[in-house]
């Protein structure tokens, strides 16, 4: 699509675009394109008068589109989609088409929470955070944004029915994936009390993966942080399996660190 | 991403004490790469960066801070550049009397204007670097924009000890506090803030694992350990650490190292943790105990034809590689 310069919108005629100062000498200067001047021009115009319209949101889509990380930009649009009584749902929509393009700008993730925070529906939040984590295209398996974002929606809805299947699923594609065992613990640690009972179920269910790669630095440590209270005496399955581990003529490191 | 990676420099001063390990453990590299990563950052500041880097325009302060930074680790910043940089880290400077105060992340407003602009607010982040770059140059700040900016990191601090990034956001994480403490500890004052909270909040962030996360019960991860540590230090409460935390965050450092460190257990080397990493080993006393020459070739080989650091071999350079590889 061509992009047409502000001077040419019949809309915007009324508004005074704001150059931008950069002094004589900038340093690290920019080359900025003649779209972005002129975007930012009425960008700060609109900033300045504080105007809520529905040109103004159109805007903050081409300066994101533009540069996603402007950090004034989201927090100015979230006002203008309050004023506008927009649907939140509507905007979590939205966002969601941007994550593919940015998958690691914290401000399109804590966006996603706003709309969340401000009445969007939660419905299918947990199955895009799994089909973005997941998929292989992506890359985005260990995204620690999208994990970060996983871990405030289930806490903060209460949404943790889905979590050990999401876990599974995640070790299962790659068994060394970090993210994916931090996120057990933090599941149990959020849903369980610790006892001993549940920490010892815990062991024996990451000895599963432990027996898978031995040498997984990850399962390690979930094992370690489980068996830290009351320490790895408590825990005769985790001694076995260090002890088991230790003994092989290629030990395990971690199971001799561990001994 | 750009934006969350700044560094103290104060702080690496800080532990010069230490020099004499430093110069045991850590080979130098020779004067030719040295004069290699001069011109590469004195390009930078110069010229800019390639077309197509508009994403960045809101960060451009950490940019400047990384190209300083780098000169002044070699020694290599002249009196005219310094005076271009504050020259123009001033327009970036919030002026005028307003709620808020401290650093935009570039010129994007109108510097100095009388307008008072609900928008225009400093950004905890570019506030603690624009101060950084300013000691770095030389300069300092008025009492009075003293006492604003203290006020401006005061009221970003939230109930549960964290802090946000600036008045409209409420997004909160260890980048923001270690930024806000070390505003405070440039500005020398730390009765502003509520300190007490602030390190209840770094240690909410301790992970199984033994390193910080992001926020309480995100995984542990090089750069939000260095936050922890760094903030836990210039709080002169590094002690909030058990020993045995203590202990379990050395060995979750050391643990990653490869031949260079990584961020995170089975992930990828990448020059900047030599920094955050070395940086958090050196805070906790430990820094000896990983294998230095190590981290120097993979440095090397980190060097692209320019000879600044990339994230690694192959790739190449960027202002924050060239500099968290460099600090290093």
């Amino acid at each position: 699509r061509r992009w047409t310069p502000f001077s040419e919108r019949a809309e915007w005629s009324d508004v005074t675009p704001i150059p931008q100062d950069d002094g004589d000498n900038p340093v690290v200067p920019i080359a900025y394109s003649a779209q972005f001047v002129d975007t930012m021009n009425y960008f700060r115009a609109v900033l300045s008068s504080n105007e809520k319209s529905e040109r103004a949101l159109k805007l903050t889509e081409e300066v994101i589109s533009l540069n996603a990380a402007n950090y004034t930009v989201w927090a100015y649009r979230r006002s203008v989609v309050q004023a506008l009584g927009r649907d939140w749902t509507e905007e979590l929509q939205w966002v969601t088409g941007l994550a593919e393009e940015n998958p690691k700008n914290y401000q399109i993730w804590h966006h996603r929470r706003c709309c969340l925070e401000q009445g969007a529906s939660t419905e299918g939040e947990l199955e895009f955070l799994s089909s973005f984590i997941m998929d292989e295209e992506l890359q985005d398996a260990k995204n620690y944004h999208a994990f970060a974002h996983r871990q405030w929606v289930v806490r903060h809805f209460a949404l943790w029915s889905q979590e050990a299947e999401f876990v599974e699923a995640l070790l299962k594609a790659d068994v060394y994936n970090n993210s994916g065992w931090n996120h057990r613990f933090f599941v149990a640690s959020n849903t369980t009390d610790m006892s001993t009972g549940v920490r010892a179920a815990e062991i024996e269910w990451a000895v599963q993966h432990l027996r898978r790669a031995p040498d997984n630095e990850s399962a390690w440590s979930f094992v370690r942080g489980m068996a830290e209270a009351p320490g790895p005496a408590a825990y005769p399955a985790l001694l076995a399996v260090i002890s088991e581990f230790a003994q092989r003529p290629s030990p395990s490191l971690p199971a001799l660190e561990m001994q | 991403e750009q934006r969350s990676r700044q560094k103290k420099t104060q702080v690496r001063k800080q532990e010069k004490v230490e020099t004499e390990k430093e110069n045991c453990f850590r080979p130098r590299m020779t004067d030719i790469e040295f004069s290699a990563m001069s011109k590469y950052f004195r390009h930078c500041l110069k010229k800019g960066l390639f077309d197509g880097f508009e994403g960045l325009d809101s960060n451009r302060l950490t940019l400047v801070y990384f190209c300083v930074s780098g000169l002044d680790l070699l020694s290599d910043l002249n009196d005219g550049e310094s005076r271009q940089v504050l020259a123009w880290v001033r327009r970036a400077q919030i002026q005028q009397a307003s709620e808020s105060s401290g650093f935009r992340g570039s010129t994007f407003f109108v510097a100095g204007s009388n307008d008072e602009s609900f928008w225009d607010v400093g950004h905890i982040a570019m506030t603690y670097t624009g101060l950084a770059i300013l000691q770095i140059c030389g300069s300092t700040v008025t009492a009075l924009e003293r006492s604003r900016i203290l006020e401006h990191a005061r009221r970003l601090q939230l109930k549960d000890g964290g802090f946000k990034c600036h008045a409209h956001e409420n997004d909160s994480d260890l980048r923001y506090l270690f930024s806000a403490v070390a505003v405070c500890h440039i500005l020398d004052d730390m009765s502003r803030i509520d300190v007490l909270a602030a390190e209840h909040y770094i240690l909410q962030c301790l992970t199984y694992e033994g390193g910080f996360g992001l926020r309480p019960g995100c995984e542990a991860q090089g750069g939000s350990t260095y936050c922890g540590v760094a903030a836990l230090t210039l709080l002169g409460r590094l002690n909030a650490l058990s020993p045995a935390a203590h202990r379990a965050m050395v060995r979750w450092c050391l643990r990653r190292q490869v031949q260079g460190f990584q961020g995170r257990p089975n992930k990828d080397e990448d020059a900047c943790y030599s920094f955050w990493i070395g940086a958090s080993l050196d805070m906790l006393g430990a820094s000896e105990l990983a294998d230095w020459p190590a981290v120097a070739a993979f440095s090397s080989a980190c060097q692209d034809a320019s000879g600044a650091m990339g994230k690694a071999a192959g790739m190449s350079a960027d202002p924050l590689h060239a500099y968290m590889g460099l600090a290093g």
